[in-house]
């Protein structure tokens, strides 16, 4: 009786141990499984991203910070840059929150966000110069003088960088107010002058 | 007696001749650009169209106004062309200083 006893025990341990190995067992598969599965998902929407990426900046579109992300992984921090570049230049309000862009970047594509800062500086001259400039002018030049600084500032940007860029608008601006001014008293003198003559004659 | 010569004077003549090398492509950024690189001296775009609209009312030059373009932020360009005027002024202005300049020794090479 009592080996049966014994036997039934071991028995009982015996299956206890096995069934809680392939317990065990089955969870690091069930896990290893969820694990390939989630990089499989992954990996699958990484391609996604990386393919639609292509296409947007492909057509001129700025692809969202994400795919920027996943793209920069994939095909490395220059490739990125030349891709969205052109199309930054289409689309200047994107990107505007940095903060934002690199909570959802890796922390590689620091560089690529102060390339991104720069590309959107280079399309928009200072506000407050243009303000400024958009006062000491006349009518009929509002809107050619500011197109060629806006255009000549892209230029500066691209080559000596966006804060050398700010300096020369500013440059700009304040050089051009004298001659502005001088022009818009000759006018007033010649207006005043002619009003004063009429009322001789 | 012969008819009164136009002078230009010294920023007229190299904008004029600015406009002239542009031919074609001649509107405020680029005779900028090239003012400033001929004479080495960063040239203000006031200036440079204060001058121009100076030659334009002298009679030297024409303007109208061309496409607007995205880099420019949407605005149009005003392109400038010299006109015969112009010309016999650079011309004029030229010969006045050729005349005054013959013979003279500055001494030093000017090459």
């Amino acid at each position: 009786m009592r080996r049966e006893l014994t036997d039934m025990g071991l028995r009982y341990l015996s299956w206890l141990i096995i069934w809680k190995f392939e317990k065990v067992q089955l969870s690091r598969f069930l896990r290893e499984m969820n694990s390939n599965e989630r990089q499989v998902h992954s990996n699958e929407a990484e391609e996604n991203i990386g393919s639609a990426f292509y296409s947007k900046a492909g057509q001129g579109q700025l692809p969202s910070i994400k795919m920027v992300s996943a793209f920069y992984q994939r095909a490395g921090q220059g490739k990125a840059v030349s891709m969205i570049l052109p199309a930054l230049d289409r689309k200047k309000s994107h990107y505007k929150d940095r903060k934002k862009a690199q909570r959802h970047c890796v922390n590689d594509i620091n560089a690529l966000l102060i390339r991104y800062q720069e590309a959107k500086i280079i399309a928009e001259p200072p506000r407050c110069g243009e303000r400024i400039l958009l006062l000491i002018l006349s009518k009929e030049e509002r809107i050619n003088i500011p197109g060629d600084l806006t255009e000549e500032f892209a230029q500066i940007a691209a080559k000596h960088g966006a804060r050398f860029a700010k300096i020369w608008y500013y440059k700009q601006v304040v050089g051009s107010a004298w001659p502005m001014i001088q022009k818009a008293i000759r006018w007033g003198l010649l207006v005043s002058a002619w009003a004063w003559v009429r009322r001789l004659i | 007696m012969s008819e009164q010569k136009d002078y230009l004077g010294h920023f007229e003549e190299i904008v004029l001749l600015a406009v002239l090398r542009l031919a074609e492509n001649a509107y405020g950024a680029k005779i900028r650009q090239t003012v400033a690189e001929a004479t080495e001296r960063d040239v203000s775009i006031g200036a440079v169209y204060a001058t121009l609209d100076r030659l334009e009312r002298k009679g030297y030059l024409k303007s109208w106004q061309g496409e607007a373009t995205p880099e420019r932020g949407g605005r149009a360009k005003r392109y400038f062309k010299v006109v015969g005027a112009g010309v016999q002024a650079l011309n004029d202005t030229n010969g006045a200083r050729n005349r005054l300049t013959h013979g003279l020794d500055f001494g030093f090479d000017a090459t």
